[in-house]
């Protein structure tokens, strides 16, 4: 499944240092998004934000008229968009202030160009889903508007639970989602003991998208730890 | 308290039993002196032996000579009173003028239990009267008159056992009462000098018999609460100053670290299609070594690759053409304008590759490190707050491993989970962040030591009341020495000593930190797969 319409998503890059500026701008663009917008300080920050309306903006904490977190609370109250913050504040308050503002992530300098990438590309795709995505898999394709599985030009539909579970396997596709994750996902804030129904639920899920269930291509188990979904 | 209620027990109970030794002595001593004071007087048996040697011959009485030089050896006078007339019959030459030759029954009952004109006299019954010596005066005191109740004497071992208890108890109380008020002075010191150790400030009313040690008490005070206030300032200062500059390193680092990073990835997919991104993109197409071009086409050479662009395909892109120069006469004002993706890429060379890799390795070196110094820095000062929790350590640990798996792109580092199926929980009241670090730290450790690659098995197991989580790997492990210098050379965060063999790497000094945080343990040792392993002890929630 492609993700190409996340890159057109306008982003809102703001840190009081020129040079970083360029550099995530450059990450940005050589990943291919294309409308990225760049500011100095809060007040180019709130702004910009008010002329380019974004939909996802990088965050820094330290700046040169005030805090990102005051940013983040004048952000909000023009729109709900996902805001990640990068910033050399590494304090556990720090993440937590940014956490309680409404951050949906919190990256603390030095980074990796690449691990950034991977969770603005991971927040884009919790928060920005496609009209009618169809995952394809090796043996079928799910529909996830619809909740259902299209396997040999049938439809088969899915429980409220199957369709929880491969939506947190589909933002996680090609990578492990531990058990407990997974059982937090469809059972809620205390998981703890629903391993048995997890493989239950797990085992009809692979019946409705596996062309032999015993021996799945799609839904692969990793021993002791959870299971991956592989996309076609 | 404790120890003061101790201290008092045992100076009564001295205090007692020394009393008690001291009475014993005495009687013993008593004993002793009145013994040794008996051989040299026996004045009644003396009266009794001269009795004995008086005879009479004649209507004569003589004396043995014997005893007649006894008498006279000690200075004692001697006579008989005749028991029908009352007459001295008797004396010896040394009888004072003083003394009465003539007694009556009353004078005789006087003279037996006293004196004679102060003569102590002791008598003895004779044959045919009364015997009397007289000592010289001075030489006894007589105690003959005062006589006690039967009762009294018969309840005398009792009276006197009823007075020693008496007494004692008195001597009980009366110490009690002196050490309760003595220790009603003493107790705010003791309190104060308690107070001392757990750094708090102690304020002493400077009165009473003890004000004097109060006073010392409140200045002893006054000087740790200042040198502790000059040790955490200092420390937090250097705290502050440890995470200032870990904060200050971070934004150039990230540029270092994001540009190094672009670098080589450029590289990388330059590897992958560079010809082809760059021919299909504005036109150009790779020639290999080719130096040769016609008149038609722009030519860019760097680092060997040579790129031949059509001049007429390259028009077609955004204009590009009218900024060719054919042949290219500046490289980089062709490389720019083109926006080829490969054009950075064959800037540099695959020497210049390497040393972008090692670029981002050291800086990730560097990221770790202060990211370790900080929060080491941290713990060591008690400036970290930890915030506990009831978390499962399995899932923790699993989520860890997981979180590893999905980074390690080129499954170098594979990690084994070893945890029992049948352990899907394990309870514990610990800080998340702290143990995720500290896992994470261990892990990372076995990959940091490993370069070339190596297995990583991680477990959980819950063994009695704690909860071991263990870490290993296969790798180059760790000589018997280096073992030693880890679990017991001062690593350089702590050592205040000036050593040459201080430790560096601060990843395992944060991991037992972190475990001695939770009251758990560090344990490092061989692995049992030949190369390091380290046990996490903590234990389990009640």
């Amino acid at each position: 499944m492609s993700f190409d319409f996340l890159k057109k998503k306008r982003i809102l890059l703001v840190d009081d240092e020129p040079e970083l500026l360029n550099l995530v701008l450059s990450i940005l663009k050589e990943d291919g998004f294309e409308q990225v917008r760049t500011a100095g300080s809060l007040e180019e920050a709130v702004s910009a934000a008010k002329s380019f309306d974004p939909e996802f903006a990088i965050l820094d904490v330290m700046l040169p008229d005030g805090s990102g977190f005051d940013l983040l609370q004048k952000l909000r109250q023009l729109s709900d968009f996902p805001v990640l913050f990068l910033t050399a504040r590494g304090e556990e308050d720090d993440k937590f202030r940014g956490f309680g503002l409404g951050a949906d992530d919190y990256m603390v300098k030095p980074f990796l160009p690449r691990e950034l990438l991977f969770r603005v590309n991971a927040i884009l795709r919790r928060t920005y889903k496609e009209e009618n995505p169809l995952v394809k898999l090796q043996n079928s394709e799910i529909d996830f508007q619809r909740a259902e599985v299209v396997k040999d030009g049938k439809r088969i539909p899915l429980t409220a639970k199957e369709h929880a579970l491969l939506s947190a396997l589909y933002r996680n596709a090609g990578r492990i989602v531990t058990i407990d994750a997974l059982c937090e996902t469809a059972w809620g804030d205390n998981p703890f003991g629903y391993e048995n129904s997890l493989m239950a639920h797990i085992r009809r899920i692979r019946e409705k998208i596996e062309a032999n269930p015993s021996r799945p291509v799609s839904l692969i188990t990793v021993k002791g730890l959870g299971y991956k979904l592989l996309l076609h | 308290m404790k120890s003061v209620l101790k201290l008092i027990r045992r100076f009564v109970g001295i205090l007692l039993l020394s009393s008690f030794l001291l009475l014993i002595a005495n009687l013993v001593l008593l004993a002793a002196y009145t013994l040794n004071q008996m051989p040299n007087v026996y004045p009644w048996q003396t009266a009794a032996e001269t009795a004995a040697a008086l005879s009479q011959k004649g209507g004569e009485y003589l004396l043995s000579g014997e005893q007649a030089l006894a008498l006279e050896a000690s200075d004692v006078w001697g006579l008989l009173i005749h028991n029908e007339t009352g007459q001295a019959v008797w004396h010896t030459d040394n009888l004072p003028s003083t003394v009465p030759r003539s007694y009556s029954a009353s004078d005789i009952a006087e003279l037996t239990r006293g004196y004679i004109d102060d003569y102590p006299t002791f008598t003895a019954r004779a044959e045919t009267g009364l015997v009397v010596l007289g000592y010289p005066k001075d030489s006894f005191w007589k105690h003959m008159w005062p006589s006690w109740d039967y009762g009294f004497i018969v309840n005398l071992p009792k009276t006197i056992l009823s007075v020693l208890v008496i007494n004692v108890t008195l001597i009980f109380l009366i110490y009690v009462g002196v050490n309760s008020r003595l220790l009603k002075s003493v107790k705010p010191i003791l309190n104060g000098i308690q107070s001392l150790p757990a750094k708090e400030t102690v304020h002493l009313r400077e009165k009473g018999l003890l004000s004097e040690l109060a006073a010392c008490i409140n200045e002893t005070s006054k000087i740790l609460q200042s040198q502790n206030r000059q040790l955490r300032r200092r420390e937090t200062a250097r705290a502050n100053w440890i995470a200032g500059v870990s904060h200050d390193i971070r934004t150039p680092l990230s540029m270092v670290m994001g540009y190094a990073d672009s670098l080589q990835n450029m590289l990388m997919n330059a590897d992958i299609c560079p010809a082809e991104e760059y021919r299909t993109s504005v036109g150009c197409r790779h020639v290999g070594q080719k130096t040769a071009y016609s008149r038609s086409n722009a030519a860019i050479v760097r680092n060997g690759c040579t790129y031949e662009c059509d001049r007429s395909l390259a028009e077609n892109e955004r204009g590009l053409a009218e900024n060719l120069h054919c042949p290219a006469e500046n490289e980089r004002g062709l490389a720019e304008d083109l926006h080829c993706p490969a054009k950075d890429a064959h800037s540099l060379t695959e020497d210049a590759r390497r040393k972008a890799s090692v670029i981002v390795k050291q800086s990730e070196r560097i990221r770790d490190l202060i990211n370790n110094l900080n929060l080491a820095s941290k713990l060591e000062y008690n400036m970290q707050p930890l915030h506990p929790s009831r978390q499962n350590l399995v899932s923790l640990v699993r989520q860890i491993v997981v979180d590893f798996i999905n980074i390690d792109v080129e499954e170098k580092h594979p990690i084994q989970w070893l945890t029992p199926k049948s352990l899907t929980a394990c309870f514990a009241e610990v800080d998340q962040n702290l143990i995720r670090r500290a896992v994470s730290n261990l892990i990372q450790n076995c990959i940091n030591h490993n370069g070339h690659g190596c297995h990583i098995f991680v477990e959980v197991l819950s063994e009695g009341k704690e909860c071991i989580i263990t870490v290993e790997d296969d790798g180059v492990g760790a000589s018997p020495e280096e073992m030693e210098k880890l679990n017991n050379a001062p690593h350089y965060m702590v050592c205040d000593e000036n050593t040459a063999e201080q430790r560096h790497g601060l990843g395992l000094l944060l991991v037992r930190q972190i475990m001695a945080a939770h009251g758990g343990q560090m344990q490092i040792s061989p692995g049992s797969r030949g190369g390091f392993r380290v046990r996490l002890v903590v234990s389990l929630c009640g």
